[in-house]
């Protein structure tokens, strides 16, 4: 899927030669790198959290920590898997941030609970509901971005092999999640 | 799924429907640079950034306070909104649910019955309700769940194993004694996760014996990883007939909520240029704040049956304590 279809896609090293002006010191290259990552980004954070108004807040914020950060960057990875990695980094804390303050106010017995405010898993049927953010991260980079298991190694940190073996693994698990429900929808019909 | 068959492929679902759903296309590009050109010129950090939907706080311009610590509060349709000084909401205080006595006190036998049979170092995830049983089943998220724990104890912050607690780490430089208050007791207690993502099958259904309320435990035994960063660390403190339990745990705490029966703006306090709340009308009135570590905050709730100034002087001999 071209996530990105209005844009001119950059090269890698077209991108890195952005990311070094900025380094420098000069702010208007910082906008073609925005303007390329910016829907594709959209998308990673909205199916990892599952609400389009609170996704949309996570993606400046991953812009703007990149751009106070970029100096901290180093070629070691490419400007796209640092970009990614704070991006999953704000995720999971948008993830957290609910069941924290669920889980906390029942820990100190402040009150009866009510339901948690967000992550409202409105995306895509709801099949990632069931999934950790890791292995919504993978089924995202995987499925949507059509990414190789190589390049999502260098996004994640992990290795190609293991990670074609969970994504796998994961694919069973929905497969049974589907029959499952397939199962209780012939079981209880109307529920 | 209604195009289910046996061959079917649950990601290629996925896909469509993502495809299909996908939010609209949102030019960034300028809210960022604008944002970037600002920050610029007024020589800041981005410590001043504040989420898009936050910018509905402007138009309760004409009710927000700025005190003298220069942190902010605004107070709106019960709903009190506590900005710090980049103006950046941390904390928001708003009125409860409706909780009846018996529901509580349903809740409190339930949790009991459970926790007796938990050995140390053992959890478990309660869910009340026939509803709430079914979707958790479903993997779906309930509408409320209920942690206990038999958690580990220890008589020592030098006892708490520093390879468990992660950033919580901070919390044992308070030290056995705070504020002339000795220590008496820490308990570490683990974060169990989600419960929709736990197997369907292992949950426990029983039902109330007082009132017959259907009800499903999930006992878990945590491991290490529970104990990180997401583990909640409780440290007890005595002084006399006064007690001071102090909870901490860590996180990315963009806002938290607080839960008041009257959110006010007279039960803010300031220690150290840090708001603290103090919840009032409710069971079990304690103060709450966020300190900023790491990345991250902690977040402290104080519990105590002491007078509301010697609680405050406890809280800031921990904000000093943390500090140092």
């Amino acid at each position: 899927m071209d996530v990105n279809e209005s844009m001119e896609p950059l090269s890698a090293d077209r991108i890195e030669k952005l990311v070094k002006a900025v380094q420098a010191g000069q702010v208007e290259p910082y906008r073609a790198i925005v303007l390329h990552f910016q829907r594709r980004l959209h998308l990673y954070c909205y199916h990892m959290i599952g609400d389009r108004a609170e996704s949309e807040d996570i993606v400046q914020e991953v812009f703007l920590r990149a751009y106070r950060e970029i100096g901290k960057y180093r070629q070691t990875v490419s400007f796209s898997a640092w970009l990614y990695k704070i991006a999953y980094r704000l995720c999971l804390n948008a993830l957290k941030k609910h069941k924290g303050q669920h889980r906390l106010l029942s820990l100190i017995q402040l009150q009866w609970l009510t339901a948690p405010t967000a992550s409202s898993d409105e995306s895509a049927d709801g099949l990632l509901i069931g999934l950790s953010p890791e292995e919504r991260q993978l089924v995202i980079l995987r499925t949507l971005e059509e990414r190789s298991f190589a390049e999502i190694a260098e996004l994640t940190g992990s290795k190609a092999i293991a990670l074609r073996k969970k994504f796998e693994r994961i694919r069973k698990k929905l497969r049974k999640q589907m029959r499952e429900e397939k199962l209780d929808e012939r079981l209880f019909p109307g529920l | 799924m209604s195009d289910y068959s046996p061959g079917f492929e649950p990601l290629e679902h996925f896909k469509r429907d993502a495809e299909r759903g996908a939010p609209a296309p949102v030019d960034f590009s300028e809210r960022i640079m604008q944002r970037i050109e600002l920050d610029s010129a007024g020589g800041s950090s981005y410590k001043a950034y504040k989420p898009k939907r936050m910018a509905i706080g402007i138009a309760l311009i004409v009710l927000t306070v700025t005190l003298l610590c220069g942190f902010t509060y605004a107070i709106t349709a019960g709903v009190l909104t506590i900005k710090d000084d980049a103006g950046r909401e941390i904390m928001q205080v708003q009125s409860p649910e409706p909780i009846h006595a018996e529901q509580v006190e349903l809740l409190d036998r339930i949790k009991r019955t459970v926790n007796n049979q938990l050995q140390q170092g053992e959890a478990a995830i309660i869910i009340m309700g026939q509803d709430d049983i079914d979707a958790v089943k479903r993997h779906e998220e309930p509408e409320s769940y209920y942690p206990v724990f038999q958690g580990f104890s220890y008589s020592s912050t030098e006892d708490i194993p520093t390879r468990l607690v992660g950033h919580l780490n901070e919390l044992k430089k308070l030290g056995d004694q705070v504020a002339d208050a000795k220590l008496t007791e820490v308990e570490l207690s683990p974060y169990l996760g989600h419960p929709n993502v736990l197997e369907p099958e292992k949950w426990v259904e029983a039902s109330e014996s007082g009132s017959g309320y259907p009800y499903a435990y999930y006992k878990l035994k945590p491991d290490d990883q529970a104990y990180m960063e997401d583990a909640v660390l409780s440290l007890t403190y005595r002084k006399g007939d006064s007690t001071f339990r102090l909870s901490g745990t860590y996180g990315e705490f963009t806002s938290v909520t607080v839960f008041d029966k009257n959110p006010s703006a007279e039960r803010i306090h300031e220690v150290s240029g840090i708001p603290i709340y103090h919840t009032n009308g409710q069971d079990a009135p304690y103060l709450t704040w966020l300190e900023p570590v790491g990345d991250g905050e902690l977040m402290y709730w104080l519990n105590s049956n002491a007078d509301l100034k010697q609680q405050l002087r406890f809280a800031e001999a921990v904000i000093k304590a943390a500090k140092h």
